[in-house]
This record gives structure tokens, C-alpha cells and sequence, in this order.
């Protein structure tokens, strides 16, 4: 079955297997759960080292805990949510545990076009300047910036998630959420002022 | 497929891991919501206690003593209450934010929902006659002594039991133009200086009602009023019941006297003068003066069964303390109810009900009064007869056919009451029933009273099988 399920996933017909479909099926088939962790596995992974700036294997590590905690806690799942913003806040729990384990400090992995993105979409001129002139600087200020924000900036505008998924992941309040987004944002363009002052 | 992914399911498979069972988490939520109402129905409750508080306190009276903002503050807001109303609103708000989407509220918005539900909660409990059965049940769980109950419930009690700040309250047992006497909360005799422009609301009042009395502690005893509120009033004046060596006849002349004494005043005076309000010959009002009142339970131990029962015991006291005029404290009644118990499991093996008979043998065995005697096929009349003639009547009720709202419903099965009085222009016995906290001269129908009554056996609720109306008659001994 999960075979068939597996093939599934690369035909055309893959699209029609809802995830709701297939966590029923998981209580059957718990193979039919690897279907679930293809079609997630790779921007949760990405999500992580840009989170954690952790490489590949540590990566691993913490994603294959994520991943068998979200199977033995298949029915915490609450429906009305995307099943991907559930894993999500699963993996973004889970990494969270293992660096106040390791008492590790997180180092954002990014790209200046991914850094440039941060800043992209203000209606700020100078903004705009920045993104072209000094995008080395607008990675520096995003590492500067205190992690609380550097997490919900980096869903908002890397992973691409809406407020009301940020708000499920993070399990805060959507006042709180856009709160965050917006007091990162202005941190964000007052260190890169200040520096580009300096 | 990735290596991550097959090392994955080879661990699950590895492992037998299966995914929880789906009641776990549903029992999980379940639980969390529990805990959200079980605070928030706390909350009310809080919320309850300090409305009580803060209703009975006069607050313009403050301005008038010698008390400190300081003290008013610790003797009349209700501390105590709202901080635990502080408590169980914070730990609805955590306990909701640990239910499956309670995340998506803010705390200030759940905090302000939940105190807006606790207010209402509280003050329905708090209007309606829930209120006492409420507090009965959970004081009944509450450390039991004077400091905690105070500590938690402020009251009006309390505030008008200073009187070295200037503040007395208690219960008018004797009045005339320029003074009255009244007993305070502990049973103690106070004699007041007043004039009548001194009393607010100006209307007509009297022995058995409740006063609070703002001015000045002379003496020992004695008290200079410069204010007097009516706090608790009776519906209508009654005479007292003078000691038992006086004429019948003489308790009308004194009547008319003491109406004649007030005819200076208004003319919502006259109306209560007229013959319609005068009670009908054969069934006089009557009130018998100083009887002092305990509830079965002084300091709540609802829980505890001996207290439970103990409304045989705290009828004999209230007689026994009549009789002897010694004033009868929360702390004394403990004590005789205890000690009474304690006879009793010597004398009848139990300490749970008493028949008429067995309850006279408490008061003259015990208490050494004889002047008791129990009568058997009563009518009302009888009864308020013996009232009329100043002796005490004690009634076994079947305590559900009371219907009094301040019981845990449905009322006791095997229930005693101490009947004081009379009231003939509403039909009413006064009574001081045991079995509420509520119960001081409080009023029955005559006719529900007089239903209610039966003899029961002694016994741990025997079931009834006589029809008999019984009563105990007690003459306050010369």
C-alpha cells in the first residue's frame, strides 16, 4: 500500500490524496505516514537551517524527532488547521528544545537575495536603496535582531506564511503576531540606518 | 525516498510506535476546559463574597469615626477575596491558553471576558438566595476560626462591632424615648443614649429590630448615640414579652403604652395604629425578648456530620442561654454543642436526633432546667399561646416541609426549631432555627411551621411513623 501511495505521489493523480486522507490512512498503514514526511521534508528542512544555521545532518536529527513526534501525536492534530502549519509548529518546537538543550545560540543561514527579502514590499524609499546598495548590511542587522523577531520575520517573509498560519505555529494571539512583524521590521530599519550613518 | 525518511520509518517500525490514542487527547482537552470553568465558577464566587462585603459597609459612616483610611481599607474592602478573584481569573486565563486554539485569544481580552462572566455570575449568586448554600458549602472546606472567615468574608458584622471606634450594631431588645438596649454580635447587653431625631430612616421601629448605632462608647456597657440606622427591620412593631411572673393583661397595657409613646411622630405612625394592623384577640403577637440565637454550625463545619445534626443541641442551648441570660458567643455555642453531643453518646449511644422527649431530658438533665414539659396533640393556637404567656417553644419539624431557601436543599429530614414569636398581622412565627446562618427570628408561615411539625424519634433518622404534633413548652424560671 504505501508503495502505491509513494507512486501516487509522483503521478498526476498524487494532488487528489488530500493529507486529511492519508492521516486516516496512517492508522491502517503507519507506512503511509512516509507520504506525509516527502511531501513536507524539504521546505521543513530548509525552515530549520534557516532557523538554526545548523547544517545538513543536525538538521536531520532534529527533523526525524519533529517528524516522530507529529506520528505518535497524530490525533493532537486539530483538523481546522493546514496539516503543514501543525508540522511546522512541531519542528519549530522541537528545534527551539534542542538549542536550550545544547544551550546553543541560533545563526540565521541566509542568502543576500533571502536577506534583501526581509526589507522587500516596505514603502520606505530609503528601504528600497538599502535592498540595492547594501544587502551585506541588511543580513548583518537581521542576525543583530533579538531572536523573537528574527523567527516571525523569517515565517512572515521567507517561508511565506500568512499571520493567521504564524499565529497557529507560534501559538500566539494574531494582534501579537502582527505586533511582532511590525516592531521587528522597525528595528530592523533603525539598525540598518544607524550603521549606514556610522 | 530521502535517507531521512527511511530512517524514520525504520525507527517507527523499529520501535512499534503507534500514534497516542485519541482519547488521550480529547481527555486532555476535556480537562483544561474543566479547569477553565471550575476558575471561572470560583471567580463568581470571589466575586460573590466581596459584593456582599461591599454592599453591607456603610461607607459614609467612615467619615464620622476615628478610624485611619488604613484601617478602613483593612476592615472593609474585601481583600482577601479579591485577590483570590486575581488568582482564579489568572489561572482561567492559563488554563484556556492550554486548550487546543485558547492560544488565538490574548490574555487581556480573556481576562476581561472572564471578570465581565465573573461579575454577572457573582452578582446573580449574590441577589438571589443562593448566596447563603453557597457560602455554607464552600466554608464548610475553609480553616473554621473567627480570624479566616473574617479574613475572607469582611462584613458588616464586623464593621459595627467596634464600638471603642464609635461603631455598634446589634439587636434592639428593649426601647423608650431616650433609650434603647440592644445585644451585640457576641450577646453582650449595651444601654444607648439616643433622641429620636437621631434615628434614620424616621420610621417606626422597635424591639427585635437590628440597628446600627454611630457615636460614642461611654462606659462599660454604655454607649452615647449620635446616629442610629435601622439595619434589619421586623415587619411590624412587636410587644415584649415581659417575665413570666407578669399578668397577661399586663403585656397589652404595655403595648398600648409604648404605641401611646410613639404618637408624636408621623403619620405613617397612625397608619400602623389603625385596628387593621392591631392583631386579632386569640392570636396576639408576641416576641419573647433575649433569646440568644446559634446556628447549629457557629463556624460553618457543615461537613462535619456532628455539626450537621447538631440542631437538637443548639435549640437546647438557645433555651439553656435564655434562661440563664449569660451571653452565648459563635465560641461558647461550640463548646455546648460539643459537649451536648458528647452527653448525648453517653446517654443514647448517638448524637444524631433527639425526640421531644429525649430533648427535654438534654435541657434538664444537662442544663439542670426544669421548667421545661413537652406537649403532645398541639394546635397553633397552643402555641402561640405559650408564646403570649413568655415561654419558649421548641418544634421537630420535618425540615423539608419548611421550604426555607437558605437549607442545602431539600432540608433535613429530622430538623428542630426554637419558636420565639409571633407576628399575627402577617400570620408568622419568629423563629431562631439552627439550620441557617440566616436563621435569627427568622419567619415561617404559621401554617407551613405548624405543617412541618412531627415527632421523631431518637435515633440516626429513624424513619417517622407518629402523626403527632408535638412541642417542648419552657418557662423562663422566676
Amino acid at each position: 500500500m504505501f508503495e502505491t501511495l509513494l507512486s501516487q505521489k509522483t503521478s498526476p493523480e498524487e494532488g487528489d490524496i488530500s493529507d486529511n486522507d492519508l492521516i486516516k490512512r496512517v492508522e491502517q498503514d503507519p507506512e503511509a505516514f512516509g507520504v506525509l514526511m516527502e511531501r513536507y521534508e524539504k521546505p521543513l528542512a530548509r525552515y530549520l537551517m534557516r532557523l538554526t544555521g545548523w547544517g545538513e545532518e543536525e538538521v536531520g536529527d532534529i527533523l526525524q524527532e519533529a517528524f516522530i513526534k507529529a506520528y505518535q501525536h497524530l490525533h493532537d492534530y486539530d483538523t481546522t488547521l493546514k496539516f503543514s502549519t501543525w508540522l511546522y509548529r512541531i519542528t519549530h518546537n522541537q528545534a527551539i528544545d534542542t538549542l536550550r538543550k545544547q544551550n546553543a545560540r541560533p545563526v540565521l543561514n541566509l542568502s543576500l537575495e533571502e536577506a534583501a527579502r526581509f526589507v522587500s514590499g516596505t514603502e520606505d524609499t530609503e528601504a528600497q536603496l538599502l535592498r540595492q546598495e547594501e544587502l551585506e548590511e541588511i543580513r548583518n542587522a537581521i542576525l543583530r535582531l533579538p531572536f523573537l523577531y528574527r523567527d516571525v520575520l523569517l515565517l512572515r517573509f521567507l517561508e511565506e506564511k500568512s499571520y493567521e498560519e504564524i499565529m497557529d505555529i507560534l501559538k500566539k494571539p494574531k494582534g501579537t503576531i502582527a505586533t511582532l512583524i511590525r516592531r521587528g521590521r522597525e528595528l530592523l530599519m533603525k539598525d540598518l540606518k544607524r550603521e549606514i550613518a556610522n | 525516498m530521502s535517507v531521512l525518511i527511511e530512517k524514520t520509518l525504520r525507527q517507527i517500525r523499529g520501535e512499534h510506535l503507534r500514534p497516542l490514542p485519541m482519547w488521550r487527547s480529547v481527555l486532555s482537552n476535556v480537562a483544561y476546559w474543566i479547569g477553565v470553568v471550575l476558575a471561572i465558577l470560583l471567580s463568581s464566587v470571589a466575586v460573590m463574597f466581596s459584593l456582599h462585603a461591599i454592599f453591607e459597609i456603610d461607607w459614609d459612616v467612615f467619615a464620622q469615626t476615628k478610624l485611619s483610611w488604613f484601617e478602613v481599607l483593612i476592615t472593609s474592602v474585601p481583600l482577601a477575596s479579591l485577590v483570590l478573584l486575581l488568582l482564579f481569573l489568572t489561572g482561567s486565563v492559563v488554563l484556556l491558553h492550554h486548550t487546543r486554539r485558547g492560544y488565538r485569544y490574548t490574555s487581556s481580552a480573556l481576562f476581561g471576558l472572564f471578570i465581565a462572566i465573573s461579575v454577572l455570575a457573582g452578582y446573580t449568586i449574590e441577589s438571589t438566595k443562593w448566596d447563603e448554600p453557597v457560602e455554607q458549602f464552600l466554608l464548610g472546606a475553609i480553616p473554621q476560626t473567627e480570624t479566616v472567615r473574617e479574613v475572607l468574608i469582611p462584613s458588616a458584622k464586623h464593621q459595627w462591632s467596634q464600638p471603642e471606634k464609635g461603631l455598634l450594631g446589634g439587636t434592639v431588645i428593649n426601647v423608650d424615648d431616650q433609650h434603647l438596649s440592644l445585644l451585640d454580635g457576641q450577646g453582650k447587653r449595651w444601654d444607648i443614649e439616643y433622641q429620636e431625631d437621631m434615628v434614620f430612616p424616621q420610621e417606626n421601629w422597635g424591639v427585635g429590630d437590628k440597628v446600627k448605632v454611630i457615636g460614642e462608647q461611654q462606659e462599660d456597657g454604655a454607649f452615647s448615640a449620635g446616629e442610629i440606622r435601622i439595619w434589619q427591620k421586623i415587619s411590624t412593631p412587636l410587644p415584649v414579652v415581659p417575665d413570666s411572673d407578669r399578668e397577661e393583661d399586663d403585656i397589652f397595657e404595655e403595648r398600648v403604652n409604648e404605641e401611646s409613646s410613639h404618637d408624636e411622630g408621623s403619620s405613617e405612625r397612625e397608619e400602623d395604629e389603625s385596628p387593621k394592623s392591631r392583631p386579632e384577640s386569640g392570636e396576639q403577637s408576641s416576641l419573647i425578648k433575649d433569646v440568644p440565637f446559634t446556628v447549629q454550625a457557629p463556624f460553618a463545619e457543615w461537613s462535619n456530620p456532628l455539626f450537621e445534626d447538631a440542631c437538637e443541641e443548639a435549640s437546647v442551648t438557645m433555651a439553656a442561654y435564655w434562661i440563664s441570660g449569660k451571653p452565648l458567643s459563635r465560641e461558647v455555642a461550640k463548646k455546648e454543642i460539643l459537649a451536648l453531643a458528647e452527653w448525648q453518646r453517653k446517654k443514647f449511644g448517638q448524637a444524631v436526633d433527639t425526640s421531644a422527649q429525649d430533648t427535654l431530658l438534654l435541657l434538664s438533665d444537662y442544663y439542670g432546667v426544669t421548667s421545661g414539659k413537652v406537649v403532645t396533640k398541639v394546635t397553633t393556637a397552643d402555641m402561640t399561646g405559650a408564646l403570649r404567656a413568655g415561654k419558649l417553644v421548641i418544634v421537630p419539624a420535618d425540615g423539608r416541609k419548611l421550604k426555607n431557601p437558605n437549607f442545602k436543599q431539600p432540608g433535613p429530614t429530622h430538623h428542630m426549631v426554637v419558636v420565639v414569636g409571633y407576628d399575627s398581622a402577617t400570620k408568622e412565627f419568629i423563629t431562631n432555627d439552627p439550620g441557617t446562618r440566616a436563621g435569627e427570628r427568622f419567619r415561617y408561615p404559621a401554617e407551613r411551621l405548624y405543617q412541618a411539625i412531627l415527632d421523631y424519634a431518637t435515633g440516626d433518622h429513624v424513619a417517622v411513623t407518629s402523626t403527632d404534633k408535638v412541642m417542648l413548652v419552657i418557662t423562663k424560671q422566676a
